[in-house]
């Protein structure tokens, strides 16, 4: 089920808070994990059961590795490895077998036929939710849940279960077991759940829908081709951005109180901040789970790039079965290597403005790699953005587009930047009117967003295919 | 790293937490301060943000559904059956696998999300709202429909498929040869659409290419040696929109009666034929209250409603016209039943159907004209029926042969008319080739 859908937001949200908050205290965990696991099913329904059997295989395991952890070492790390071989194990099946399938299949002398498996929906991302709840344990950063209900609700919590954030399960180890859920908190939920909604229905699908045009245009040109990508960088951050904002709030609302997964990331001054602001949870859980058991930066230069490249490598195609995720990560891999080793330290002298444009310039480019995983079409967008067999330097279509979406994409780049929100709360804490005001706000944009979801069809999730 | 946030003295050591969480933190730390505070705003928020989708949510469900839209002119989906029809017990039905099978194989989920669509509550309050929205954003255009001045809705015609109006030429021509054999002369007439007879009406700098390109090709696929006798309805009609007159409903993608008037005057010049002086008409306006198609898509509440007007002749009623599809027979060449719905403009002998005959009554020997059409026709067959005797035909949903039906009924010419949309939308003037 989709977060920006009318069945979520007038069924099943209503009914799951009125009988979150009616039921007794101990009985919400077991309420959240039914209304998650229908969540789950909505549209497919039997990987349901598959999502009910990793939920059962990684409470076991964790109950084992926490039973030995402290008498027989030996004992523990078999379950956790058991653990993270079964979930990679999956992830692998579901999300990777066709890529190496065909692949392998170049080679003259194999044939392996593909699966065309449907991916489960959001497995990247609770396969690694539940990887870290086993580990926590391990590593004793948390304590093992006896309680199979409390594990499950961790893994399909269905605020973040789909599209993330990444919760580790240290941070939430004890709101699982209590939470306080108050007013205030509910309240502070609905405002940045408005927000990520309206990010999502209003920036995020009209950005996407100017993308498609400008990919679809048989006669496109340099500045629609330019225009265009500028689009999709709106889109992908709007879409995801949103999607955690709605997810956080949903948490708030619930009594979680889940870590940031966007930091306004377009307004980085350099890949290596960008990368600090952008899918925050992502790279915690690379830098807590795979760097750092690699050994870090500790053990030498040649071993912290190694163990960089395979984080990159890794988060690339974390995000897709396919070469162009693997680009991409690495694309990263070096912009991020070259700026440690020299690069930061001379781009202190820079001027701001041009540390922020290098930054999203390569950030820009960044995207257009990892759109087109038909290498066939990112080569010829690429070219007509440069000039080659597309329609010209600019078409009267492109003024008569651009100069009708300036107010969109004036407000695109504001919602990019972090003072609205200070303002927003700013004058929240003015006074008692203004607090009026903005719950009246809240509410408008409610059914504003409404109003696009009423009239609209175009209403894709960028990060369901992860 | 970070050392923006030196206003906060929080001098907590937080060594492990990423720095970048601190604004939030501290966001979310002054709306847990304010907290006693905001009490009562906080509350209302609640209150207000809950009992919308509460109240939206149980009305969806309880409001009774509604099965067809008038203004869009659908079928509704209304609330979906979780499994399909099954006569036996459960365990029979479990047996079957029919037990909650339209749930296991998505569809219901699909259904459901289509039921929400459809069946919310005051729909047409949040379409307008979006349009205003969009409107408001300086967008020009709503679901692509350009709000042009004078209030005219230009419905977007981008990316039409070119090919279909080569096709639906070719047929045509290969058509009339073959007519030419019998001695009946065919005449191919194109109408333009709204935007582009309208193109006076058009924002600044809209790209107009796209809007030549189907004449361009319609252009290019006539050749020397063509049977068929061409007739433009498209630039008379366009000089006379940028006069300033009304051609073009406002709402509509049809033409007006005045519209299809001057269509009928070209026709008669290119036959050769006089056509009636308008002021032999008595204009009639049977409605004020006309929303097209193009507003029912534009969300654009405040555009006001078009009228509908009959150019009435002396002797008009004296005329049959039968719907053959149904048999159903009317006196006169209109059909006010659908002055009460949302589809006025079908009121115009009787709307969409297969075959139609308008016959002047007590007159024999009346030339008669077999008209392959699309709905531009609908309007302009009243004007043709003062000289001839009509034979309607719509290839859309007539399947038999035209070519048979001319030669049966005795029709002494064929005029085939159509609007680009429909010679990009189809190559529905293929079914011309049947035998």
């Amino acid at each position: 089920m989709l977060f920006s859908s009318l069945e979520f937001l007038f069924a099943y949200l209503p009914i799951t808070l009125l009988v979150y908050f009616i039921s007794p205290v101990k009985f919400r965990n077991l309420w959240l994990l039914l209304v998650s696991l229908f969540f789950y099913g909505w549209g497919e329904p039997v990987y349901v059961f598959l999502m009910v059997f990793t939920i059962a295989f990684d409470y076991v395991c964790g109950y084992f590795v926490g039973k030995y952890r402290e008498t027989d070492n030996r004992r523990a790390k078999i379950f956790l490895i058991l653990s993270v071989v079964v979930n990679l194990g999956m992830l692998g099946y579901f999300k990777y077998y066709d890529f190496f399938a065909e692949n392998l299949s170049r080679l003259p002398f194999l044939d392996i036929p593909t699966l065309g498996l449907e991916l489960p929906i959001g497995i990247s991302f609770y396969t690694f939710q539940i990887m870290s709840y086993v580990i926590d344990v391990y590593r004793g950063d948390a304590r093992m849940q006896k309680n199979p209900i409390v594990v499950g609700a961790y893994v399909t919590l269905f605020p973040q279960l789909i599209a993330g954030p990444i919760v580790r399960y240290q941070d939430v180890d004890d709101q699982l077991r209590e939470r306080h859920e108050s007013a205030a908190m509910f309240a502070s939920g609905i405002r940045t759940f408005v927000a990520g909604l309206a990010k999502k229905v209003i920036f995020a699908n009209t950005a996407g829908a100017l993308w498609d045009e400008a990919l679809a245009d048989p006669d496109r040109t340099i500045v629609g081709a330019w225009v265009g990508l500028l689009f999709y960088c709106f889109q992908i951050y709007f879409d995801f951005s949103g999607y955690s904002d709605m997810a956080i709030g949903l948490g708030k609302m619930l009594g979680f109180r889940f870590l940031e997964n966007f930091n306004y990331p377009y307004i980085s001054q350099s890949i290596t901040e960008f990368w600090r602001r952008w899918h925050i949870s992502l790279g915690t859980w690379f830098r807590e789970y795979v760097y750092i058991p690699l050994g870090g930066n500790r053990g030498g230069k040649w071993k912290m790039y190694r163990n960089i490249f395979v984080v990159w490598f890794l988060t690339g195609f974390w995000h897709g079965a396919d070469w162009n995720f693997i680009i991409w990560g690495l694309y990263y891999f070096a912009l991020l290597v070259v700026e440690k080793t020299f690069l930061l330290d001379k781009m202190k002298a820079w001027p701001k403005a041009f540390r922020h444009i290098y930054t999203l310039f390569f950030v820009y480019f960044g995207w257009f790699i990892f759109y087109f995983e038909n290498m066939g079409e990112g080569i010829s967008y690429l070219g007509t953005m440069f000039g080659v067999g597309g329609g010209g330097f600019v078409a009267q279509a492109d003024i008569y587009a651009i100069l009708h979406r300036l107010v969109f994409l004036a407000i695109c780049v504001i919602a990019s930047l972090p003072q609205p929100r200070r303002w927003f709360y700013r004058f929240y804490e003015k006074s008692k009117t203004s607090r009026y005001v903005t719950a009246v706000g809240c509410l408008l944009v409610t059914v504003l967003v409404t109003a696009y979801l009423v009239d609209s069809s175009y209403n894709p999730f960028l990060y369901f295919r992860f | 790293m970070e050392n923006e946030n030196k206003t906060v003295q929080k001098e907590s050591p937080k060594p492990k937490k990423p720095t970048m969480q601190d604004e939030a933190d501290e966001l979310f730390d002054l709306q847990m301060r304010v907290a006693d505070k905001a009490k009562g705003a906080d509350r209302a928020g609640i209150v207000l943000f809950c009992a919308f989708i509460a109240v939206f949510g149980a009305l969806t469900l309880l409001l009774p559904d509604k099965t067809f839209s008038e203004q869009e002119n659908r079928a509704l989906q209304t609330f979906p059956k979780i499994q399909s029809k099954f006569d036996g017990s459960l365990i029979e039905r479990i047996k079957a696998g029919k037990f909650l099978d339209k749930y296991f194989s998505g569809d219901f989920s699909e259904d459901i999300s289509d039921y929400y669509a459809d069946q919310f509550p005051a729909r047409d309050f949040f379409v307008g709202l979006k349009g205003v929205t969009e409107i408001a954003m300086l967008k020009g255009e709503n679901n692509d429909v350009v709000l042009g001045a004078g209030g005219y809705l230009l419905t977007r015609m981008d990316n039409v498929n070119t090919e279909n109006v080569t096709k639906n030429y070719t047929a045509a021509e290969e058509f009339s040869a073959r007519m030419a054999e019998e001695n009946i002369p065919v005449t191919f007439a194109a109408a333009g659409r709204v935007i582009d007879v309208m193109q006076s009406a058009l924002p600044a700098l809209f790209p107009t290419d796209a809007l030549n390109e189907p004449w361009e090709v319609l252009n290019a696929a006539m050749s020397d040696g063509d049977t068929m006798q061409v007739v433009d309805l498209y630039t008379p009609l366009r000089e006379h929109a940028d006069a300033g007159e009304d051609v073009m409903y406002r709402t509509d993608h049809h033409w007006t009666t005045y519209g299809a008037y001057l269509a009928y005057v070209e026709l008669m010049e290119a036959w050769g034929m006089e056509a009636q002086p308008l002021d032999a008409f008595t204009v009639e306006t049977v409605s004020n209250e006309f929303y097209g198609t193009a507003w029912r898509n534009a969300g654009m509440k405040w555009i006001t409603t078009d009228e509908i007007e009959y150019y009435r002749f002396d002797g008009d009623e004296d005329y049959t016209m039968t719907i053959n599809d149904n048999g159903t027979v009317f006196e006169g060449f209109y059909d006010r039943s659908y002055l009460d719905v949302t589809d006025q403009y079908s009121s115009f002998i009787s709307g969409n159907n297969a075959y139609v005959t308008i016959e002047k009554n007590g007159v024999e020997d009346r030339e008669r004209l077999l008209l392959v059409k699309d709905s531009f026709g609908h309007s302009l067959a009243p004007f043709l029926a003062y000289h001839f005797d009509l034979e309607i035909v719509d290839l859309r949903y007539y399947k038999k042969s035209t070519a048979a039906l001319a030669k049966e009924t005795g029709c002494s010419r064929v005029l085939i008319i159509n609007n680009m949309d429909s010679l990009t939308g189809a190559a529905t003037l293929g079914m011309l080739g049947m035998e």
